[in-house]
């Protein structure tokens, strides 16, 4: 009887996902050799964009470039990463605004040594690219698969899942062209500066809740404020997850009607997809909480609930009427 | 019979809603007390009418005009010369009454601040585009530059 090559066992196994099974490392490594790619590699290219919103799937096609450590993205925003951590993001063709800068620059990331990467097998071809295909896990299931390119390391295709194994969120290179763009990218005009400012978590006093860190492994990076909304972000290594704090209540009115009902703490809250994850937003103790993440749902609502409970309690309208009103008596007695 | 509520704080001592009932026209209860205290009104005909109650307050509070000072009085303020403010406070008596007038004023904002313009927090609309685009433009740093910022290149919508 003859025997199956190599490359159809490899496709055998990728087919009925049985790829978790291969030889495993703890850590992402291979995420980290796709950033470097992405830093060290010249393309351009059309990436797709795809996420599950309800029960429809949306996409959206991209255009990406980089050199020389910078890297464009245009589509209905623009958004360009520029050396020493510059960010800047233009919104339907408007000017620039600097959303973050060197001097913001967060901790380091732990290891990730939560998951389990698979060892890399020879993948299907990517944006016409030969791919080699790892596996992301996390207690046993299948969180992500990665296409990455033989020759350079680039992420060509991401695939997130959800329990049930179908993909909720996609990034996929449509076409792409490794090598010198031509042009070099522009560097923006002038730029509006939007970037919050760091802050150190121990001065935060009762103004916002920044733990050092949040279920399921999430430890803070770094604390920032703008106005009156406190930023605090966290990773796990992979995934990364901001929660962002400020004063006030939240009205069922106040938010889209879209969002699924979600319980965090002893509080109502609400959780809505967006192309780069789910975000869940929620009130208690007089702020409102709006937690963003690339993070699996579960994830995000686990470290949601791990944010430790807000201590006071404001009064009720006829509550603050009454104490009011009894102060102003008490000198009459 | 009526369920006991208030178990949280929440309630008054004598097994009935009380402030609790304000902070569920407000809309502050969680689900399970909110669940919970319509349980209650439904089979408490003293919760029910203080309800009521409660309703009409509120509703004659916020129909409530502003009160604009009298026209010019900013100005009247900025201008008076010292020494006719002091003629008019030429005597004890005078000091006297407009003293208590001065404390009954601030005693009436006090409550005015406290009690009214301020029932509870403000609500407000997270200002979610904002806050994603700040989280992927900081989540980036260190990161694959394609995974984290390449959804941003969408604009956040929820369908509303």
């Amino acid at each position: 009887m003859k025997l199956a090559s190599p490359a159809a066992v490899t496709a055998l196994a990728l087919a009925f996902g049985l790829a978790g099974s291969l030889p495993a490392a703890a850590g992402p490594a291979p995420l980290e050799r796709a950033r470097e790619a992405a830093e060290d590699t010249p393309f351009e290219g059309v990436l797709q964009v795809r996420w599950r919103d309800g029960a429809e799937t949306r996409s959206e096609r991209l255009t990406v470039a980089a050199a020389s450590g910078a890297l464009v993205v245009r589509g209905a925003n623009q958004v360009m990463a520029r050396p020493a951590s510059v960010r800047l993001v233009s919104h339907r063709g408007g000017g620039w605004e600097e959303l973050w800068r060197p001097s913001l620059t967060p901790a380091p990331r732990p290891d990730g040594s939560k998951y389990v990467t698979t060892e890399p097998v020879d993948g299907p071809r990517v944006a016409g690219r030969t791919s080699r295909v790892v596996e992301l896990h996390h207690k046993g299931r299948l969180l992500e698969r990665l296409y990455l390119d033989k020759e350079t390391g680039l992420l060509l295709q991401r695939d997130q899942f959800d329990v049930s194994r179908t993909v909720v969120r996609s990034l996929a290179f449509e076409s792409l062209k490794v090598g010198d763009p031509g042009a070099p990218l522009a560097d923006p005009p002038a730029t509006a500066n939007h970037a919050p400012k760091a802050v150190a978590a121990e001065r935060l006093g009762r103004s916002a809740v920044a733990p050092g860190t949040l279920g399921d492994g999430y430890e803070r990076m770094g604390v920032y404020r703008d106005g009156s909304v406190v930023h605090v972000l966290y990773s796990d290594g992979v995934y990364d997850l901001s929660v962002f704090q400020q004063p006030g209540r939240l009205r069922r009115s106040d938010v889209p009607p879209s969002g699924e009902r979600v319980v965090v703490g002893s509080a109502t809250g609400w959780r809505y997809p967006w192309p780069g994850g789910q975000l869940v937003v929620w009130s208690s103790g007089g702020k409102v909480f709006t937690a963003v993440s690339d993070a699996p749902a579960d994830q995000v609502l686990a470290a949601a609930r791990s944010m430790p409970p807000t201590p006071t309690r404001e009064l009720s309208l006829l509550g603050k009427v009454r104490r009011a009103c009894e102060a102003l008596m008490a000198p009459l007695r | 019979m009526s369920r006991k509520f208030g178990t949280g704080g929440f309630g008054a001592s004598d097994g009935h809603l009380g402030d609790a009932l304000s902070a569920l026209l407000d809309g502050e209860l969680p689900p399970n007390q909110e669940t919970a205290a319509r349980a209650h009104i439904a089979g408490c005909p003293t919760c029910s009418h203080e309800l009521l109650a409660v309703t009409q307050a509120r509703s004659w509070v916020r129909a409530l005009p502003p009160v604009e000072p009298p026209f010019g009085l900013y100005e009247r303020m900025l201008l008076e010369r010292p020494q006719r403010i002091s003629a008019v406070f030429d005597t004890r008596a005078s000091i006297r009454r407009r003293a208590g007038v001065a404390a009954f004023g601030a005693a009436a904002a006090a409550v005015t601040v406290l009690g009214v313009a301020s029932p509870s927090q403000p609500p407000v609309s997270p200002a979610v585009p904002r806050m994603v685009e700040a989280h992927a433009t900081g989540a980036s740093v260190g990161a694959d530059l394609l995974s984290k910022l390449a959804p941003v290149g969408v604009p956040v919508s929820f369908g509303r």
